[in-house]
């Protein structure tokens, strides 16, 4: 048992410093980011947006794409997947007054999900670059222009990754702490790997690729539950760059109540089993700067996930009366400094995302004893998900998330 | 008000924290001391990017250190926890002083900001960058006072979206808006809107000049949209004077 928890111990410490070290190279990242130049010339760009039942959003999202300013030839094309409600009449509406708005209908087929619909885009469409949005997005004007001045910037680049911010964020504490959890794992997590290790991962939207990088690596998976997170270690492990752009933004709805929230997450994190699954039996995923890559994976899918539950056993334990081992770690100073590193990475966001206000401060010291449990119960479903369908041979059908119709005028 | 209130607040807070570090007597209470009166004096030289950067580094190396302390030295339960009061009231003191430093810096910088916005809102338009419709009067006002006086012709040009679809009409009114300002010659002529009519003022100009811009405006639309048949009204006026132009932009609105 003493050496178990000494395991543990070691494991703790190397969370501890890995996460500080990020948060602060994150933060200088951010301090020192300078605007890209501009481009003499703009390549070709097709806008992806699979929908599938988007009826609720999809308004807003086109008005935002129509306000898109980019000076080389863009296309928009809204992949339509078999969508029963308004979805159609509204796209094909904004398809008829603007020339750069197209409505594709996807034909139907197996397995259902995000990946087929983007591959079947990509093959309807021509470009140098492509880029996708989820259909609830709604970008700022210049996000597009300014991942291709990065991308075209940088060296070796496969594209370029922006900024997801929740727009609905003020709807209630669940939508808050995500939108705090995604200012630190979305952006100053991605700002500091990049700026230690030239890495960068894709976040599924808001996300430029070359056309050429992908069809040299035989497009999407189409099995992949989190396909960006798949195709992020395909791109590294192939040598290409993600170069991270804080300044290019896009406002996405996330989900308003628990259960929709669980089950979005679900499929992410049996996404990434899946992806640590393939993993195991690919080598080239743990060499150079992908093996990085796969350690992140494996730190914050499961030994983060796994060390919390640990931690609540301890405590729980040692509520209960039950003596816990000698194990010569000062267990309760490295439980305290967990604390102070989760909780400096959410505060650190803040500010450097200009929002710190008394609310978010106050939500950010009780996001380890709420949010961040909830990791625990997404960790036990996904995997026992992940093994039945493994044990049965069936492939996990696709989980989309629901959408919540937003009451507001302006984003800010 | 609520901020000279947030102000004093904090003020009184570094005091008691400080107040606490002296007299609670905690180990490395002297140590303690140093760092928050060394950390004082570099936060308020550094530049305010880097005040927040200092804090976190400072707050996550002093927590490295006792945690390293407390392993070495294998310390009770007890022991530990009053490292953890002592890093509590360290960490409590710096951002207390940091929120402080940046509440005053933030005060500054949004003077600036709104001093800023309140000329931009006065003088443009959210989304298209075109003249608010005051801003453009006044423009306007020295343009035909100008044109009066070396005996040039001003023209104004209406365009009424006639499209009446209610979903995309805002989007389309911006892309109006937009291919007008890209159509007329930059930083001479001027464009506004009011509801669903864009208005161009042309200067030095006559009547084939204004046909010239029209069909260049109509060229840029085809680039852009999708109709075959216009969605728009065209109307020309050459205007004599202001009051000539206000009241030719009255009778439409």
């Amino acid at each position: 048992m003493t050496w178990v928890i000494m395991i543990i111990m070691a494991f703790f410490w190397i969370l501890l410093i890995f996460y500080s070290v990020v948060t602060i190279a994150g933060v200088w990242y951010r301090i020192k980011y300078k605007e890209p130049k501009k481009l003499a010339v703009y390549p070709s760009v097709a806008v992806l947006i699979p929908a599938h039942n988007e009826g609720i959003v999809i308004e807003e999202t086109l008005r935002a794409m129509a306000r898109l300013t980019y000076k080389g030839k863009l296309d928009i094309y809204l992949l339509d997947d078999n969508s029963k409600d308004e979805t159609a009449n509204i796209a094909k509406e904004f398809a008829k007054v603007f020339s750069r708005i197209h409505y594709i209908s996807v034909p139907k087929g197996t397995p259902t999900g995000k990946s087929r619909v983007l591959n079947y885009g990509l093959s309807i469409s021509q470009s140098d670059y492509f880029i996708v949005y989820d259909a609830d997005n709604e970008p700022e004007p210049n996000a597009l222009e300014k991942l291709v001045e990065v991308a075209e910037g940088t060296k070796n680049a496969a594209g370029a990754v922006g900024y997801v911010k929740t727009k609905n964020a003020d709807a209630n504490s669940l939508t808050r702490m995500i939108g705090l959890e995604f200012q630190v794992f979305q952006l100053l997590m991605q700002c500091g790997r990049w700026a230690l290790f030239k890495l960068g991962s894709l976040a599924g939207t808001n996300m430029l690729l070359k056309r050429s990088v992908l069809e040299e690596l035989g497009g999407y998976d189409v099995y992949a539950l989190a396909e960006d997170a798949e195709l992020t270690v395909r791109l590294t492990a192939a040598g290409y760059l993600l170069p991270v752009v804080p300044s290019s933004w896009t406002w996405e709805q996330e989900p308003e109540k628990v259960g929709t929230f669980i089950k979005q997450r679900t499929r992410w994190l049996t996404g990434n089993i899946y992806l640590l699954e393939k993993s195991i039996f690919d080598l080239s995923h743990w060499r150079g700067r992908t093996f990085v890559l796969s350690l992140q994976h494996v730190l914050t899918y499961l030994v983060f996930v796994l060390l919390l539950l640990f931690s609540d056993v301890f405590f729980i334990m040692s509520i209960a009366g039950y003596e816990l081992p000698n194990t010569e770690a000062p267990l309760l100073i490295l439980w305290f400094m967990s604390y102070i590193v989760y909780t400096g990475q959410l505060l650190s966001a803040l500010v450097i995302d200009r929002n710190v206000t008394l609310k978010n401060v106050i939500f950010i010291f009780i996001m380890y004893f709420t949010y961040a449990q909830l990791f625990i119960i997404l960790l036990i479903r996904s995997s026992s998900v992940y093994v039945w369908s493994r044990l049965r041979g069936k492939t996990i059908a696709w989980d989309k998330t629901r959408r919540f119709k937003v009451q507001k005028e302006e984003l800010p | 008000m609520k901020k000279n209130l947030v102000m004093c607040i904090l003020i009184l807070l570094i005091f008691v924290n400080g107040y606490a570090i002296v007299f609670l007597d905690l180990p490395f209470s002297l140590l303690l001391l140093i760092i928050t009166g060394v950390s004082m004096l570099v936060m308020t030289v550094l530049h305010d990017r880097f005040i927040f950067l200092y804090a976190i580094i400072l707050i996550l190396l002093y927590g490295a250190f006792l945690t390293a302390y407390a392993f070495i030295n294998s310390l009770p339960s007890e022991t530990q926890l009053l490292l953890i009061y002592n890093h509590l009231l360290f960490t409590s003191f710096t951002l207390a002083f940091w929120i402080l430093l940046n509440f005053i810096k933030t005060i500054g910088y949004e003077n600036d900001q709104l001093n800023h916005q309140i000329q931009l809102l006065q003088k443009y338009n959210g989304q298209t960058n075109i003249l608010t419709v005051s801003e453009f009067t006044d423009q306007a006002t020295w343009a035909l006072k100008s044109s009066e006086r070396h005996n040039e012709e001003a023209w104004l040009i209406e365009i009424k979206i006639s499209y009446e679809n209610k979903r995309a009409q805002k989007n389309l009114q911006e892309s109006f808006e937009k291919i007008a300002l890209e159509t007329i010659r930059e930083k001479f002529d001027l464009v506004t809107s009011i509801d669903r009519s864009i208005y161009f003022l042309l200067k030095e100009t006559n009547e084939k000049g204004v046909d010239v811009v029209l069909e260049r405006y109509q060229q840029n639309l085809k680039g852009e949209l999708n109709f075959v048949n216009p969605i728009f009204k065209v109307r020309k006026e050459k205007v004599e004077d202001m009051s000539h132009l206000s009241k030719l932009m009255e009778a439409t609105t």
